[in-house]
């Protein structure tokens, strides 16, 4: 992991996903726009037994709204983040720190590579009868080949497909 | 059934689901009147009239033409599988089968005419089918009959009653259980040249109000917020001059939490259209409805707790029931209860509490079911109103709005809350 992220111009959410998959490479499982309750979760890793989920919030200016998402997804997912460019994070990670801690919520800075700034932490809020949902939504995924980022980011961001697994190892 | 009675503003419920009935009649104090689709008036006539009949509640049937002047296609239903969801073709289309049975019945059996031709040709009404002064005539008392008959009729079970009323002094209405109004027929407003639909519509309510001699006759007024902005003044006066009892508008797509521009123009059109005297109705209408109180509305209707928003050429397709959803009163918004009301913990912020009867019994709104979110909304919206009636000032309702915001802007788990300041805004404007 380089000690520094270099700024990196992203124009749609998608764009960060890459770096995104490197840093979450050693959990296996990969999968894209996981519906939830009426929402989709960005960004899911999981082990391969499902045991522990990492759920990612993407966002490159409205950090709000991926915050609000990021904390209702911590009632399914052991592990919640937001995601965005590097140089935003860096500044809420200065400014919004207490924010962040308070409500367990993890940050990642992404650039050219992704970072976490602030650690998430599991808290009271997990369900289990959520967990279990969400559970039983991503063992539909379990024969789909994984694709490469590329392949599927179009479909990604205009939101036309949901339940996208996508190759842990990009490179 | 006339007009409410109460004081203003009149709360209206629109029917949807069945598993409403229930509701509406354990809380019927908590409204003045409902709103009965015409397909669900046609379609499930047997229901309705017993429905209405045993309520004794102000009613009117919505008409619903607008839908003949949309892609044909919206009329067809959406093919389900065993489980509701929606069938796909292998480009991952939505598949579309044949027209919905409710609308079938009302077109086949009460409109018919024009509206029978255009769905036989698979094509959308156009302003140029009105050309003909007869069959216009024609659609037009179609329409209205059908507002007029088909929920009158009391149901049978009923005149075994009778005597029992009448020795109480209060005999049944022997003309039947007429709707409050009848409602023109309409289509959208998309702009007020020669094209659109604003000449025809006029026309259709000023022929409504040659025919309906003894009920008054409201003009649904479906029109582009953009619109509205342009042309307001013009809209009110051309409604007025064609000799409406009333108006219910339905800025198209238009919902509370839109921006200040639009919530300005839906104010101000609210203003203009009240400036004569006559009843304005809100439809889809959400809690900006308590605001636009000031400005002169006179009622406003909604779902129970839902369809506080719509466009008029959305195609729904509902995959599986409306999630549960809880509505906070002091920020005027509901919250998920499967995810946000669970997660915000809403007993931590006393401010947020409600003393309803619901919440009383179960506190933690993370807890209650659909049907119960539902009479919560209903027993807080009749509370709000009830404030309102007895005379809550347009300052001091800004000013609640206003506290409200202050104290809770910055909680990421309320957010989003940009409308109470919003309304608070142009309430002290």
């Amino acid at each position: 992991m380089p000690s520094q992220t270099p700024s990196a111009v992203f124009s749609r959410e998608v764009d960060m996903y890459q770096p995104l998959l490197r840093l979450f490479f050693r959990l296996g499982l990969t999968v894209a726009e996981v519906p939830f309750f009426g929402k989709r979760i960005d960004l899911l890793f999981g082990t391969p037994s499902l045991l522990s989920l990492y759920a990612v919030e993407t966002k490159l200016h409205d950090w709000r709204s991926a915050f609000k998402q990021a904390a209702l997804n911590q009632l399914a997912a052991q592990r919640s983040y937001i995601a965005v460019p590097w140089r935003l994070a860096t500044r809420l990670a200065e400014r919004e720190e207490d924010l962040f801690r308070r409500y367990d919520v993890g940050l990642i800075g992404v650039g050219e590579f992704a970072k976490v700034l602030v650690l998430p932490k599991k808290n009271g809020c997990f369900s289990l009868r959520h967990h279990r949902i969400l559970k039983s939504t991503l063992k539909k995924t379990q024969h789909r080949k994984p694709k490469t980022i590329g392949v599927v980011a179009d479909a990604i961001a205009d939101r036309s497909k949901a339940l996208v697994v996508l190759q842990t190892r990009t490179d | 059934m006339p007009l409410p009675t109460a004081p203003k503003p009149w709360s209206f419920y629109r029917l949807g689901p069945t598993k409403e009935k229930e509701l509406f009649k354990r809380h019927r104090d908590t409204y003045d009147g409902v709103v009965i689709p015409a397909h669900i008036a046609s379609y499930y006539n047997k229901f309705c009239s017993e429905f209405i009949g045993s309520l004794n509640k102000p009613y009117f049937i919505d008409p619903m033409t607008y839908i003949f002047a949309n892609d044909p296609a919206h009329l067809k239903r959406f093919m389900k599988d065993k489980k509701g969801k929606t069938k796909r073709d292998a480009l991952g289309r939505k598949k579309k089968g044949d027209v919905k049975r409710s609308y079938s019945k009302l077109i086949e059996q009460h409109y018919q005419g024009l509206v029978k031709a255009a769905v036989d040709g698979d094509r959308r009404l156009v302003p140029g089918d009105f050309a003909d002064a007869a069959t216009t005539k024609h659609f037009v008392l179609n329409v209205l009959d059908f507002q007029r008959k088909r929920l009158a009729a009391l149901p049978a079970k009923y005149k075994k009653y009778e005597k029992y009323a009448k020795k109480a002094g209060k005999p049944m209405s022997t003309s039947g259980n007429l709707p409050m109004c009848l409602v023109a027929p309409y289509f959208p407003t998309t702009a007020l040249g020669s094209e659109g639909w604003h000449a025809t519509n006029l026309q259709l309510v000023q022929q409504a109000k040659t025919i309906a001699v003894s009920l008054p006759v409201f003009a649904m007024i479906l029109v582009a917020p953009q619109v509205l902005a342009q042309d307001v003044k013009r809209i009110a006066a051309d409604y007025s001059a064609a000799g409406a009892d009333g108006f219910l508008l339905w800025p198209d797509g238009f919902s509370s939490d839109q921006d200040p521009a639009v919530l300005r123009v839906v104010f101000d059109a609210v203003a203009e259209l009240s400036k004569g005297g006559k009843p304005v109705i809100l439809m889809y209408a959400g809690a900006f409805s308590l605001a636009l109180h000031y400005a002169g509305l006179s009622g406003f209707a909604c779902g129970i707790c839902y369809g506080e928003r719509k466009l008029s050429t959305e195609d729904m397709d509902m995959e599986g029931g409306i999630p549960p959803r809880y509505y906070l009163r002091r920020l005027k918004k509901k919250v998920r209860i499967e995810t946000e009301a669970r997660r915000i913990q809403l007993n931590q912020y006393p401010d947020l509490a409600c003393n309803c009867d619901i919440c009383q019994r179960k506190p933690d709104p993370a807890t209650q079911d659909d049907t119960e979110s539902r009479e919560h909304f209903m027993l807080v919206r009749a509370d709000e109103i009830a404030k309102i009636r007895e005379g809550l000032s347009q300052a001091d309702f800004a000013a609640h709005l206003n506290e409200a915001y202050q104290q809770h802007y910055s909680d990421p788990l309320l957010r989003p809350l940009d409308h109470l300041r919003n309304w608070a805004k142009l309430l002290s404007e």
